[in-house]
């Protein structure tokens, strides 16, 4: 009878669960599961949006794969992605590091602080930062001018040498936020006893960060490293916003190349190919950054 | 439980792939070909209103909020019409979106002489049977040389709004102060000149252009169809490029170029490729350049902030010193009905409501000169532009015409590769000759 009733019980909760996941469920296979198969098979067709589809099979790819240009713009995506990562894992955690370190009633308004640019639209912080580097009347040129390094002004979004850096160093001042509230939540999940047997070792702050608190939250950071590199290799507002992907094509990467083969030239097919070589690329890079981050976990 | 995780982590990766692959997804695959409608408009008065979409609303345009609430108070009782406001900086990708989705607007903005590419790919309704039903009564109240700018193949597709092309405000008071006279025609050389008598004498940058709205693309644009006419080559074939983009007056054209940036003449010096259109006009206003690149259609709002005495002056030439050969030429501000608009018949009514004269009046009203008979101009800079157009072509040629990825190359790459990226002239017009093919 027990069991019985048990068994019931189970498949009620099931039922339940399923009801609760259902509508989450039905929304992410319509919206991106769908079009994502359609892509694909479109990947495969010529296309211009208008006129009737053609198979063309592995045409696209192969062009994909000729286009010297293209490929420039697959390495400024990785570029981008990969630098930005970097740039807001490290800053990130640093900033929890030292937001852990300097209280909680201080931190809790640095951490909010902090975490504000990533909660402002892509477009505000764009343009926010095209006026701060505007050569003529930015606060960045003006700054140099003010501390007598006029000579080091410069048009930063124009320069085929800053402006893709630029861009890196708005995306790492976006995403840091996310890794540094990640962060500091697994380090004040910490025992403090760690702390204090690291402590009485002689060990100072910077090595309890290193030796003891790094490593045991090592998969939080891949989690928010993850999170930030999908995040930036989808990254199309934030280079529109702020150069278009110009001058030129210098900062064009694929998903501003994407809408512009699709919308602009009408290769409907080409565009889609490009999104499934860069969805491998994302893929791959997930995985390879899953490992780097796995290993040990430590309970306490 | 090792089972499951591979489960678990199977659909993780094809949930990742398929969140980042949403965003290069078309929707439906239409497969609807265009076709023109075999009779003249014969609208009827619908049961119930129908809800139509009205890709229109210039708000740059002093004009464009008045012109479209009389447009909607027109049809009251009729149309329910959605006003759209025109994204220029997007407006190609918002036409091939809004077509390709099989539901697009009924109206859309865009320029009569730049109608080929959407005409090639069947997007647009033939507007011929409409326009010349009735002995051609509605034909008959344009202004025939800008109906033509959107006749292609003997057929009608994109009618013209108002007269809008590149022009050149001078800040006559720097001019002066630099001893330049005002030029009613001029060569490069000239322009050159003038250029280097203004930031030396009057202190200030010479000249600026935008690379907004393409605007920058002007200069290699006319260059090289100005340069094309004094070598004797036709219109026609520069539009479709069956031209030899290697030969020597071509790359001359990017070398003036190049040398002319160089020489720092280009505002603001260093940035002067991607200038806003906002930052080059406050510029010019602030008394900061002395000319300024723009259209034509914005005289009354320059005009409107200008505190020193404006002036507009002809596009310099760099084959013969003429006007009628700079390369500049007559365009227009246009709209279209696509092939697959829902209802096309009341879509040409619309239209001929918007070209009535009491509409294009207000557009008249606010210093823009439309393309239709019998709307009276009052304002003396208008005027003076309407005789400046009289002087060009609008079949003047244009490398942009041969297809959409030349448009692409001259609109947002060539400048760039020229001054920042420092490639030769000469791959440059060999990457234009590969693009031509």
């Amino acid at each position: 009878m027990n069991k019985l009733s048990s068994k019931s019980k189970n498949i009620q909760r099931l039922i339940l669960g399923w009801i609760f996941i259902l509508p989450a469920l039905f929304f992410i296979i319509y919206a991106s599961v769908f079009p994502a198969i359609s892509n694909f098979i479109l990947s495969f067709q010529k296309w211009d949006g208008f006129l009737a589809k053609k198979w063309v099979w592995f045409e696209n790819y192969i062009q994909f794969f000729k286009d010297g240009d293209v490929l420039r713009y697959l390495y400024n995506s990785v570029y981008l992605s990969f630098l930005s990562t970097l740039g807001a894992v490290l800053i990130g955690l640093f900033l929890a590091a030292l937001v852990f370190k300097i209280g909680s009633k201080l931190g809790s308004f640095a951490r909010l602080v902090f975490f504000i640019p990533g909660m402002i639209p892509v477009a505000i912080n764009g343009l926010l930062f095209v006026f701060i580097l505007n050569p003529q009347m930015g606060l960045l040129n003006n700054f140099l001018k003010l501390i007598g390094l006029s000579s080091y002004n410069n048009a930063w979004l124009e320069d085929s040498r800053t402006a893709m850096n630029c861009i890196v160093v708005v995306n790492i001042w976006m995403m840091c936020g996310i890794t540094m509230v990640l962060s500091y939540a697994a380090i004040r999940m910490l025992p403090a006893s760690l702390f204090e047997s690291c402590k009485i070792d002689g060990g100072g702050y910077i090595r309890q960060l290193f030796s003891i608190v790094f490593p045991i939250i090592k998969n939080v950071i891949g989690t928010a490293a993850i999170y930030t590199l999908a995040a930036n290799f989808k990254t199309y507002g934030i280079v529109q916003v702020m150069t278009q992907g110009g001058p030129g094509d210098i900062t064009r990467t694929i998903p501003i190349n994407m809408i512009n083969t699709a919308f602009n030239f009408g290769e409907f097919g080409y565009a889609a190919s490009m999104g499934v070589v860069l969805s491998l690329v994302v893929v791959v890079s997930i995985l390879v950054t899953t490992k780097f981050f796995g290993g040990d976990i430590y309970e306490f | 439980m090792l089972r499951m995780k591979k489960v678990s982590l199977i659909i993780v990766v094809v949930l990742c792939f398929a969140l980042v692959m949403t965003a290069c997804n078309s929707t439906s695959g239409t497969t609807a070909t265009a076709t023109a409608p075999a009779t003249a408009a014969t609208a009827t008065v619908p049961a119930e209103k129908i809800k139509l979409k009205f890709y229109g609303k210039i708000v740059e345009y002093t004009s464009g909020e008045a012109m479209c609430k009389a447009l909607q108070d027109k049809f009251k009782d009729k149309y329910e019409i959605e006003m759209i406001q025109v994204d220029w900086g997007n407006l190609e990708k918002v036409v091939r979106t809004g077509i390709a989705s099989g539901d697009p607007a009924d109206v859309y903005q865009w320029w009569p002489t730049q109608l080929k590419k959407f005409i090639d790919s069947q997007m647009c309704l033939d507007l011929t049977p409409y326009l010349e039903a009735d002995s051609g009564a509605w034909k008959n109240t344009f202004v025939p040389s800008a109906l033509d700018s959107g006749k292609y193949d003997g057929k009608y597709y994109g009618l013209p709004e108002d007269s809008n092309f590149a022009i050149m405000y001078a800040n006559a008071d720097l001019f002066e102060k630099a001893g330049v006279a005002i030029p009613s025609v001029w060569t490069w050389d000239e322009f050159v000149q003038a250029s280097k008598a203004i930031k030396e004498k009057a202190e200030v940058f010479p000249f600026v252009v935008s690379s907004e709205s393409n605007l920058i693309a002007w200069l290699p644009r006319f260059g090289m169809a100005s340069t094309s006419m004094k070598a004797g080559i036709k219109s026609e074939d520069l539009s479709t490029g069956k031209v030899d983009f290697t030969a020597a007056y071509f790359t001359d054209v990017l070398k003036n170029l190049k040398d002319y940036n160089a020489a720092q003449y280009l505002y603001p010096g260093k940035g002067s490729i991607t200038q806003k259109r906002d930052e080059a006009k406050a510029a010019f206003i602030q008394g900061k350049v002395a000319i300024l690149a723009e259209v034509s259609s914005f005289a009354a709002v320059i005009a409107k902030d200008a505190t020193f005495k404006l002036t507009a002056i002809p596009w310099p030439s760099m084959g013969n010193k003429s006007n009628a050969e700079n390369g500049d030429k007559a365009d227009f501000d246009g709209l279209f009905v696509p092939a697959n608009a829902a209802h096309p018949d009341a879509s040409v009514e619309l239209l001929k409501a918007f070209y009535s004269p009491e509409i294009m009046k207000i557009h008249a009203d606010n210093g823009y000169a439309p393309c239709v008979k019998g709307v009276e101009i009052s304002n003396p800079v208008i005027k003076a532009l309407v005789d400046i157009s009289g002087g060009m072509s609008s079949t003047t040629g244009d490398p942009i015409n041969i297809n959409a990825k030349m448009n692409d190359y001259f609109s947002k790459m060539l400048m760039a590769d020229l001054c920042l990226a420092n490639i030769s002239e000469a791959d440059i017009m060999k990457k234009i000759a590969e693009l031509a093919k």
